[in-house]
């Protein structure tokens, strides 16, 4: 297992917020480690009690790995993890999806459960063997993640049901109009949008 | 500042366009403007309800939490008890594990909500599952821990398997709390932007009625400027201004009104004027004839008498006197024809009107005058397809009417050498009018003669004295009718004269 953590400096300024990540490599695996504590904010009441009343908050990560300088996309992965309050067994359940199904754990303490699951602890982000080994003089790759909490799955409210009918359709344009002029929907409750520092493979 | 400058010109904020527009479009935006703001208050209304809506399943949201809290934990205590009871049941366990699992699977089997059992024994644990049970997630199971022996510590877990619709409809729930609150957080943009789209199409809705207004009002105040125009030509004078054909709707057929009043107008005008010129032409030939009428006998017994008187001591001078006093007769028999003309001239009567038929008036023709063309097989035909149309007549000055033409026809004939001459003398309806025909095959007349044939001492015949269409043409005027000239099918000219059908 190699660290192949690298501060090598940051991109070009950009619109995403930077973030610290810790890249491994572990196997044919890259492993990331990167915790995004704002996902919950401090104060946020609504999002506690979300979790406190039961109700599964969902967190997704979407993973995107690119080639520094080209911009080339190298691999995606979304990784999808639920947090409640469990009120048969009294503890907190994280759960992530994993390839064979959810993998949960329990914690007595909320902000124990919340760390973990706003923690990206050993992720595998892209195989190796998608990169290219060139150490120190390069390539570098960056990771961007796009973190959701509770994603919006679908905005019904301008969409109109039933058949197509003429005023249907009128009512279907109006409906996109209102939408232009409303602005960007929003897509989750919390969205956080990272880039992490780049990494390097080590010649082998 | 007036409106109307010295030119006659309206000032542009005094045009009708410009005030029928700005009408308009007043119009349109109280319109729209009232539309809006009565859909921006229909809005405003539904917002409202949507709101209270959002606020009352919200409230049904918070009212169902504490109840699911309240049913998972009576779950929870229900299967503690059956998880004790089940303890009861099996009680001192055999020592034996393949004799404890024995009971465990009874036990197992008999519960159905029983996923798992794992009994401690001395030495070991002995463990009953069903095989599902390894595919439930540990939010699917509740597990109990109970003492086999009253006293003893713990020795048996009991997995029991939670009702998954439990959990399925109260995080169903959560997702519907979870789309109110966006639906919250989102209402006030969606208000906004409902707005600004309603703003957005009353404004394209006010200027496309502005477009059409400007049209309309284009097109209708068009019609009026030229109207306007128009009178204000022919108040200046100007009878031959016309307003130009635009469409069948009110204004177009006031311009058609106003172009058949002038039309009459200028008619009755053309025919004043040569009515006055008729009267003038009369009054001279009057004063004519009798100024040259009273010398004509003196002259003729005079020089009659110096023939008489002659001794015949000359024979050479008697012939001489004899001629002289031949020429002289003759000369005072054309003056007396010329007297006799003018006489007739001056003294066409007035017309005494009365209702009668085309066909009485031609027969009565007929059977007078047949005799014109009745000399070297000249042929009169006279035809009527229009014999029971009623007219108002003079039958008498009508029918001189017609002898001045058909006479006028044959002389031209003849003089033109036709052989035979033809004449043709028709009577037609056409429409609301009768018109009475008279076509020869004569030199005709030439298209720039045609208006000029009718007045007085106009003629082309050598004998004519260009009374006679004149007489016509007065006495067809004084019918309430008029007459043209064209060209006629027999290869000479075409007279018409157009006459007002009598209605009771």
């Amino acid at each position: 297992m190699g660290v192949l953590a690298s501060t090598l400096g940051l991109a070009r300024p950009d619109k995403l917020t930077h973030r610290k990540a810790v890249f491994e490599e572990i196997g044919s695996s890259v492993m990331m480690t990167i915790a995004m504590p704002t996902l919950f904010r401090r104060g946020d009441e609504d999002a506690l009690f979300s979790i406190d009343s039961g109700w599964d908050t969902t967190l997704q990560f979407t993973v995107d790995v690119w080639e520094r300088g080209s911009r080339r996309h190298v691999g995606t992965r979304v990784i999808v993890r639920k947090i409640r309050w469990d009120p048969w067994k009294k503890k907190y359940v994280v759960r992530t999806k994993g390839s064979s199904g959810w993998v949960a754990r329990t914690f007595s303490k909320r902000a124990d459960a919340i760390a973990e699951a706003v923690a990206l602890d050993r992720v595998r982000v892209v195989a190796s063997r998608d990169l290219t080994r060139g150490g120190e003089a390069g390539p570098f790759y960056f990771v961007t993640i796009t973190a959701l909490r509770n994603p919006i799955e679908d905005s019904t409210s301008s969409k109109p049901r039933g058949p197509r009918r003429s005023g249907r359709r009128d009512l279907e344009l109006f409906g996109r109009l209102v939408d232009v002029l409303a602005g960007e929907q929003a897509v989750a409750e919390e969205v956080l949008n990272i880039k992490t520092n780049p990494f390097f493979l080590v010649p082998r | 500042m007036s409106r109307r400058d010295n030119g006659g010109h309206v000032a542009w904020w005094g045009r009708l366009e410009l005030r029928m527009v700005a009408a308009l479009v007043v119009l349109g935006i109280v319109c729209v403007g009232a539309s809006a703001y009565l859909v921006r208050l229909s809005v405003a209304y539904f917002d409202d309800r949507v709101a209270g809506a959002l606020e009352q399943a919200r409230g049904v949201a918070d009212e169902v939490e504490p109840f699911h809290q309240a049913v998972v934990d009576s779950g929870i205590a229900a299967f503690e008890a059956r998880a004790k009871n089940l303890g009861y049941r099996i009680g001192t366990p055999p020592r034996d594990p393949a004799a404890a699992r024995a009971v465990l699977q009874r036990v197992l089997d008999e519960t159905p909500d029983l996923v798992r059992l794992t009994l401690s024994v001395p030495g070991t644990e002995v463990r009953v599952s069903r095989a599902e049970a390894t595919q439930l997630g540990p939010l699917q199971t509740y597990e109990a821990e109970v003492s086999v022996v009253a006293g003893a510590p713990p020795a048996l877990r009991v997995a029991f398997m939670i009702d998954p619709e439990i959990d399925a409809r109260y995080q169903r729930l959560g997702r519907l709390d979870r789309g109110i609150g966006v639906e919250q957080d989102s209402r006030e943009d969606i208000e906004q932007a409902v707005t600004a789209v309603l703003g957005l199409a009353s404004v394209l809705v006010l200027l496309v009625a502005v477009g059409i207004g400007f049209w309309v009002a284009r097109s209708m105040t068009r019609k009026v400027t030229e109207l306007s125009r128009v009178m204000t030509q022919v108040g200046q004078g100007d009878l031959a201004a016309r307003a130009p054909p635009r469409g069948e709707d009110e204004l177009g057929q006031l311009g058609a009104a106003f172009n058949g009043m002038l039309d009459e107008l200028a008619a009755a005008q053309n025919k004043v004027a040569y009515l006055q010129r008729i009267g003038a032409w009369q009054g001279m030939a009057r004063r004519i004839a009798h100024d040259i009428k009273n010398p004509l006998t003196p002259i003729l017994l005079a020089v009659q008498q110096v023939r008489d008187k002659d001794p015949g001591l000359s024979p050479q001078f008697s012939k001489m006197l004899r001629t002289s006093v031949d020429i002289v007769e003759d000369e005072i028999e054309g003056l007396r024809r010329m007297v006799s003309s003018f006489s007739k001239f001056a003294k066409v009567p007035q017309v005494h009107l009365e209702p009668t038929t085309v066909g009485r008036v031609l027969e009565e023709f007929s059977r007078a005058y047949g005799h014109l063309t009745e000399d070297r097989g000249e042929t009169l035909s006279v035809e009527s397809s229009a014999g029971a149309a009623s007219i108002c007549a003079d039958r008498q000055l009508l029918k001189q009417a017609l002898v001045n033409l058909v006479e006028n026809a044959v002389l031209s004939a003849r003089e033109a050498g036709r052989q035979p001459v033809e004449v043709s003398l028709t009577a037609e309806s056409q429409g609301d009018e009768v018109w009475i025909i008279v076509d020869d095959n004569g030199p005709g007349i030439e298209a720039e003669r045609r208006e000029s044939v009718f007045e007085p001492y106009e003629t082309s015949r050598k004998s004519g004295t260009g009374l006679g269409l004149a007489i016509v043409k007065k006495l067809v005027l004084d019918h309430e009718g008029e007459i043209c000239v064209d060209d006629s099918p027999l290869g000479g000219a075409r007279f018409v004269i157009k006459l007002p059908v009598h209605s009771d």
